[in-house]
């Protein structure tokens, strides 16, 4: 049956803190864990699996020799995403005002009441109502002067 | 066997060099700040094998470690502008990696994996290691990364705390719960009686 003590070497043990026992103390534990059967077999199968851990852990592995520059890559792809990101904005922005420019122009075709050159209403214009202006006026020919008498 | 003297010399050496490869890091960052690509890529060289490792480590898979790697030094870049001090730049590399590593382990599936019973107390390094990954796999994410970190990186207690952002004494809890538990799983992979 574990004891108080065993209870106590464990936690601290576990905790990493035997290490900050003083004198006293640390030697009254080293004393336990010499005499306990049950905390000198923990101690063994703690330091067995920690030990296990630690030797297992350095893989040597340090990475492709490409490592860098795939690193430099993917950094330059983002760089230009987000470049396109800041100025999607104003791409879009600008389309859509070319969108509506025509928009705009072929309503103001299709319906000539908003047509201000036109404000009749009438799409065609006749060409009975249409009045000929001549770009040249034509010049006022007097009559020759007669020389009467 | 070098003197008091000696030894004090070769530490104030090795310190002198460690302040100077500070400098010359802090010098790096400044010139990555102002858009150089090529103090970068000098940066990733000198930190490259240890973040690899160290998500290995964690990770136990070489090639999501990589993958973690680069993740890491993408976000470092971005990130750059929250370094208060151009010195700190290895330890910012650093727990970026490891947080990028727990956010891999807390997304995988958490499946215990029973050992079979020719893979249990085999002896030989390439089988402890597959025995180890096994048992490790059943430790949950903050656990698991806790342990590696003081146990195979050999990180102190206020650097795990740093790292995982958790003050010393959850980290202290974290340690008592992992290698206990990880002591349990050992031994009932090498069937023996746990008390």
């Amino acid at each position: 049956m574990a004891s108080k003590l065993c209870s106590e070497y464990r936690r601290l043990r576990l905790r990493d803190e035997t290490v900050e026992l003083n004198g006293r103390d640390a030697s009254a534990l080293f004393h336990h864990i010499q005499k306990c059967p049950i905390c000198s077999t923990f101690e063994k199968e703690l330091t067995e699996s920690l030990m296990a851990l630690r030797e297992s852990g350095d893989t040597g592995y340090t990475g492709s020799s490409s490592f860098t520059d795939r690193v430099i890559y993917a950094l330059r792809a983002e760089r230009l995403s987000r470049r396109l990101q800041f100025w999607q904005p104003a791409f879009a922005g600008a389309a859509a005002a070319v969108v509506l420019f025509f928009l705009i122009l072929q309503i103001v075709t299709a319906r000539p009441e908003m047509n201000y050159l036109n404000p009749s209403g009438s799409a065609r214009v006749s060409s009975e109502n249409s009045r000929e202006i001549p770009i040249f006026e034509p010049s006022t020919t007097q009559p020759p002067l007669t020389q009467e008498g | 066997m070098p003197d008091g003297k000696e030894r004090m010399i070769n530490s104030r050496i090795q310190e002198g060099i460690f302040r100077d490869a500070r400098e010359d890091e802090a010098l790096l960052v400044v010139r990555v700040r102002s858009g150089d690509e090529s103090a970068y890529k000098e940066l990733i060289d000198r930190h490259r094998t240890r973040l690899i490792r160290t998500a290995s480590n964690i990770l136990r898979d070489p090639i999501e470690a990589e993958d973690v790697a680069q993740e890491a030094f993408l976000k470092a870049y971005r990130e750059l502008y929250r370094l208060r001090e151009d010195r700190a730049f290895a330890s910012f590399i650093y727990r970026i990696c490891v947080r990028l590593c727990v956010d891999r382990l807390r997304l995988r599936r958490a499946e215990p994996s029973p050992l079979e019973p020719s893979e249990q107390a085999q002896s030989g390094s390439v089988e402890n290691k597959v025995l180890i990954e096994k048992l490790l796999a059943q430790l949950p994410p903050d656990l698991k990364t806790t342990l590696i970190l003081r146990e195979v990186e050999q990180l102190s207690y206020e650097e795990v705390a740093v790292v995982m952002k958790v003050p010393v004494g959850t980290v202290r809890s974290r340690l008592h719960t992992a290698r206990e538990r990880f002591r349990t799983l050992w031994m009932a992979a090498h069937d023996i009686d746990i008390d």
